[in-house]
C-alpha cells in the first residue's frame, strides 16, 4: 500500500513540475471560457500579436466567480512576470464599480483599449413603449437595463432573474422574448438580416465612446438612435435623474472599456505596445482584424491612457452611488457594495 | 476528403486505446483529450469528426476487457461482462468477441445512420420548445433517473440529493454565494469536467492500480470469428430489440446509457425463457452490445439538439464542442448542415473502422489489455488532472478534483449511484433557472394553452408511475 502511494505520489510530482515547465514566452489572460466573445477576441489577437512580437504569446484562458478568478490570479500570480498580458471586457468593468473587488484598474498601466457599441433590436410587433419588456438578469447587461428603465421605467419590466445573455438569445430566437442586445458583430450575423426583412427594428445603441465627448453616433449605423437620443425623441426632453446618472456611469464603462489589455507596473508594456503599433499599421493585419472584430478603433498607449482617465473622470460618488444603489434595490444583486477610493471626488 | 479520413482514423486509434483499457470508456477519453483540443481551433468541423470517431471507437473497443477480464471496458458494457467472460473462460473468446462486435457495429451503423439522418428534424422541433417545454423536457430526464436505483432506492436518493447539493453550488439568482466556501472559483459552480472525473475516472483507476487482473487467452482463429457472426445471424432479433431500446434510452436526455444496457439483457433473458444465462449463453452477449452503439449515436439527439447530455460523455461532449464554437442547443447550429456532416462521418466512419481493427487487429490490441495497471492507472490520472487543470490553471482545479475524487472513491465504496448522482448534479441548475424564468413569463393559464407542454407533464407523470413500478417489482 505505502509503495503504491509513493508510486502515485512520484507520478503526480512529475505532473506540477510539467506544469511549472509549460512556461509561456508571453501569456495572455483572459478570464472567460473559451468559446465567449472575449475569449474568440483574445486568440484573435493573440494569434496576429505574436507574428509582430516574434514570440509566442499563449492564451489562458482563467474560468471562475464571473471573471474574478482571473483579474485575482493576474493581480497575485503574475505581479512579478514582465510578460503577463491581462485581458479584460466590459462586464469587468462594471463589476469593478458594483462590487468589492481584490483587484483594481488602477493598480496596472493599459496597453490597448478597444471601446465597443452594443445595439438592443426589438420584435417588430412589440409595442416597446406600451406592453411589458421582459429583461434577463445577465452580468454584462446593466447599461441595457438601466437604459431600458430609463426609458420605459422599472415598473414596466419584467426583470428574468437566472437568465444568462446566451439564455436571453435563445428566448429571442425561439419568441419568449421580444428584445435582444448583442454587439455589432454578431448583430450583423444574426439579426440585421431580420431587420432587412422587417421583423425586427433596430431600437437603440448606446453610441461609439470617445475620450473628449463621450457617447457619439456610432458611424456603423448611422440611423440608429442613442439611448439618451431615443429618449429624447419620445420625451421631448433630456434625460436626468438618478437612472440616468447610473446608466452613463454603467454604459461607458462597459462600452468605453469593451476589450482592454493591461500589465503590470514594470512589465514589457513598451515592447507589446510597440508590437501593437506595428500591427494596426500593416495593412493586411488591421483587415484582417476589422474583418474578425469588427470596425472598432483601438488606442494604444498613451492613447489608452486617455481613454481610462477619461473613463475615471465619470466616476463620481453621485453616480457611483446611484449605480450601486440600483444594483442593490432595483437588481437585487447581493453583491453591490458601495466602495470608497474610486471616485474622482 | 483525406485530411477527414486521417483525423476519422486518429480519433478511432485514440478512442479505441481507451476503449480497450478497462473502465477508461468515452468520458476518460474526452476528460484527457481536453489538452489538444486547440489543436482543432483551426478546423473545427474536423474536431467534430474527431471525438465522434473517439466515442465510436470507445463504444465498440470496451467490449475487449469486459469478455477477457471480466471488467466492463466502461460502464455501459457492464452487462456484456456477465455472458461473455463465462464464454472466454471456455476458452470461446473470440466467439464472444465476434458476436459482440458484429452486433454492435451493425446497429451503430443501422440506428446511427438513423439518428443522424433525422437529426436537423430534431432541431426544427427547438423552435416549437419554448422556456416551459425546457423546464419539463429536464424535468422528465430526472424523473427517468429512477430507472437507475432499481433495488437501491435508499442509495439512490441519497444520490440524487448528493448530485443536487454539488449541482446547488454556485451562485442564486440575486448573485449571493451559495456552498462556495468564500472562494470566487466556486462561484460559476463546480466544473462538469472535474466532478465527472473525480467520480468515474479516478475511482475506476483507482481500483485497477491497487487490484489484480487476468487476461483470458484469445483464439483468433477464423473458424471463432466466422461462428461469432452467425450467431448474430442467428440472435439478430434480440440484436434489433436491443438496439431499439438503445436509440429509444439515448434519446431521453438525462438517461444514462447503462440503463439500456441492462433493458437490453432484460429483454433477451425474457426472449428466451428457458435458457440460463450468466453461464455462457451468446445471446447475453448479443443483445446487450446491440443496445450499446445505438445509445451512444442516439444520445447526440438530446445533446445536439437541445443542449441536454444523456450521458456523463455527453456532458463532457457538450462542454468541448462549445469550446471549439459549436453552441449545442442553440438555434444556429440547427442549420449548421456541415456540422450534421461531420458528426455523422466521425460516428459511422469511426464504427466501420473501429469494427474491422478489432477483427484484424485482435492481437495487438491483447497486448494492450496485458500492460500492468500499475503503468496505465497513473498515466491516465496524470492526463485526467492535466485536463483539469486547464480549466482555470490554479490549484483550485487540483483541489476540486481531489474533493470530488474523495466523493467518487466514497461513493464506490458506499455503493452510491454515481450515474444518478452526476445526472441530478447536471440537471439541478438546469430546472432550477429554467423555473425561475418560467415563472416570471409565465402563468398557470398560459401555460395551459401550450400542448406540448402539457404532453411533456403526461409524459414526466407517466415515466415516474412506470419509474416507481419497475423500481418495485
Amino acid at each position: 500500500m505505502e509503495e503504491n502511494v509513493k508510486y502515485i505520489l512520484a507520478i503526480l510530482t512529475s505532473f506540477f513540475v510539467m506544469t511549472g515547465a509549460a512556461m509561456a514566452d508571453y501569456r495572455l489572460v483572459v478570464p472567460s471560457p473559451k468559446g465567449t466573445g472575449t475569449a474568440i477576441w483574445a486568440d484573435v489577437i493573440a494569434a496576429e500579436l505574436e507574428k509582430y512580437l516574434g514570440e509566442r504569446v499563449i492564451v489562458e484562458n482563467i474560468k471562475g466567480g464571473k471573471g474574478n478568478v482571473g483579474l485575482e490570479t493576474f493581480n497575485s500570480k503574475y505581479k512579478d512576470d514582465p510578460k503577463t498580458i491581462l485581458l479584460a471586457h466590459g462586464g469587468n468593468a462594471n463589476a469593478w464599480l458594483i462590487e468589492d473587488v481584490n483587484w483594481s484598474f488602477k493598480d496596472w498601466e493599459p496597453v490597448l483599449v478597444q471601446p465597443y457599441n452594443i445595439t438592443t433590436t426589438v420584435a417588430s410587433d412589440f409595442d416597446w413603449q406600451n406592453e411589458r419588456l421582459d429583461l434577463a438578469d445577465c452580468s454584462g447587461c446593466v447599461p441595457e437595463t438601466l437604459a431600458w428603465t430609463m426609458i420605459k421605467g422599472w415598473d414596466n419590466i419584467n426583470f428574468v432573474r437566472k437568465m444568462s445573455a446566451g439564455d436571453a438569445k435563445q428566448a429571442w430566437l425561439r419568441g419568449d422574448f421580444n428584445y435582444i442586445r448583442e454587439p455589432a458583430s454578431r448583430h450583423i450575423k444574426n439579426t440585421v438580416p431580420m431587420v432587412d426583412e422587417g421583423n425586427a427594428l433596430r431600437l437603440f445603441n448606446h453610441g461609439m465612446f470617445t475620450p473628449e465627448n463621450g457617447f457619439v453616433q456610432d458611424y456603423n449605423w448611422p440611423d440608429t438612435p442613442t439611448a439618451v437620443e431615443l429618449y429624447k425623441q419620445t420625451y421631448g426632453k433630456e434625460p436626468k435623474g438618478p437612472v440616468y446618472e447610473a446608466y452613463i456611469l454603467s454604459a461607458v464603462w462597459r462600452d468605453g472599456l469593451q476589450k482592454g489589455l493591461f500589465m503590470h507596473p514594470g512589465a514589457n508594456t513598451a515592447e507589446v505596445i510597440d508590437a501593437f503599433e506595428r500591427m494596426i499599421a500593416n495593412d493586411e493585419s488591421r483587415a484582417y482584424l476589422i474583418s474578425k472584430l469588427g470596425d472598432y478603433p483601438m488606442y494604444f498607449g498613451k492613447d489608452s491612457e486617455i481613454i481610462m482617465d477619461s473613463l475615471y473622470s465619470y466616476v463620481t460618488k453621485e453616480r457611483l452611488r446611484y449605480l450601486v444603489d440600483f444594483a442593490a434595490n432595483n437588481m437585487e444583486w447581493s453583491t453591490a457594495t458601495y466602495v470608497e477610493g474610486k471616485t474622482i471626488d | 476528403m483525406i485530411e477527414l479520413f486521417i483525423i476519422v482514423l486518429a480519433g478511432v486509434l485514440y478512442g479505441l486505446v481507451f476503449g480497450v483499457i478497462p473502465t477508461a470508456g468515452p468520458t476518460t477519453a474526452l476528460l484527457v483529450s481536453y489538452s489538444f483540443i486547440p489543436f482543432f481551433y483551426s478546423e473545427p468541423y474536423l474536431g467534430v469528426a474527431f471525438y465522434t470517431a473517439v466515442i465510436a471507437a470507445c463504444t465498440t473497443g470496451d467490449t475487449w476487457s469486459s469478455i477477457l477480464l471480466g471488467i466492463p471496458g466502461s460502464s455501459s458494457s457492464a452487462a456484456t461482462v456477465l455472458d461473455g467472460y463465462p464464454l472466454a473462460k471456455k476458452g470461446k473468446a473470440t466467439y464472444a468477441l465476434s458476436a459482440a462486435f458484429t452486433s454492435s457495429t451493425i446497429n451503430g451503423l443501422f440506428f446511427g445512420g438513423l439518428v443522424f439522418l433525422l437529426m436537423p428534424l430534431y432541431g426544427k422541433l427547438l423552435l416549437i420548445f419554448g422556456i416551459p417545454e425546457l423546464l419539463m423536457l429536464n424535468i422528465l430526464a430526472l424523473s427517468a433517473v429512477i430507472f437507475l436505483v432499481k433495488g437501491r432506492i435508499i442509495l439512490g436518493i441519497v444520490s440524487v440529493l448528493i448530485g443536487f447539493i454539488l449541482g446547488y453550488v454556485g451562485i442564486d439568482e440575486n448573485n449571493a454565494p451559495r456552498l462556495t466556501f468564500g472562494t470566487e472559483y466556486l462561484k460559476d459552480g463546480i466544473p462538469i469536467i472535474i466532478l465527472a472525473s473525480g467520480l468515474f475516472a479516478v475511482p475506476e483507476l483507482f481500483e485497477m492500480f491497487m487490484g489484480e487482473t487476468r487476461l483470458q487467452k484469445l483464439d483468433n482463429s477464423w473458424k471463432q470469428i466466422q461462428l461469432g457472426v452467425l450467431a448474430w445471424k442467428k440472435y439478430w432479433r434480440v440484436s434489433m430489440r436491443g438496439g431499439l431500446i438503445g436509440a429509444f434510452v439515448g434519446a431521453i436526455p438525462g438517461v444514462h446509457g447503462v440503463v439500456a444496457d441492462w433493458l437490453a439483457y432484460t429483454q433477451t433473458q425474457a426472449s428466451y425463457p428457458k435458457r440460463k444465462f450468466s453461464v455462457g449463453n451468446i445471446a447475453g452477449v448479443v443483445g446487450p452490445e446491440g443496445a450499446n452503439n445505438a445509445v451512444h449515436a442516439a444520445s447526440f439527439v438530446p445533446t445536439v439538439v437541445f443542449g441536454i447530455p444523456g450521458t456523463p460523455f455527453a456532458a463532457v461532449i457538450l462542454s468541448i464542442f462549445f469550446l471549439l464554437q459549436f453552441d449545442l442547443g442553440s438555434v444556429s447550429i440547427q442549420s449548421d448542415t456541415s456540422f450534421y456532416k461531420y458528426l455523422a462521418t466521425g460516428f459511422l466512419g469511426g464504427t466501420v473502422l473501429v469494427g474491422l481493427f478489432c477483427v484484424l487487429l485482435s492481437k495487438p490490441i491483447t497486448v494492450l489489455l496485458k500492460i500492468p495497471a500499475k503503468i496505465y492507472a497513473p498515466l491516465i490520472l496524470v492526463l485526467i488532472t492535466w485536463a483539469c487543470y486547464q480549466i482555470s490553471h490554479t490549484y483550485y482545479d487540483i483541489a476540486t478534483l481531489a474533493v470530488c475524487s474523495a466523493i467518487g472513491l466514497l461513493s464506490k465504496r458506499f455503493e452510491l449511484n454515481r450515474p444518478a448522482m452526476l445526472l441530478a448534479f447536471i440537471l439541478f441548475s438546469k430546472i432550477e433557472a429554467l423555473t425561475i424564468q418560467t415563472v416570471s413569463l409565465y402563468n398557470m393559464f398560459s401555460l395551459m394553452e401550450r400542448p406540448i407542454f402539457i404532453i411533456l407533464l403526461f409524459l414526466t407523470l407517466t415515466i415516474a408511475f412506470a419509474g416507481v413500478k419497475y423500481v418495485r417489482k
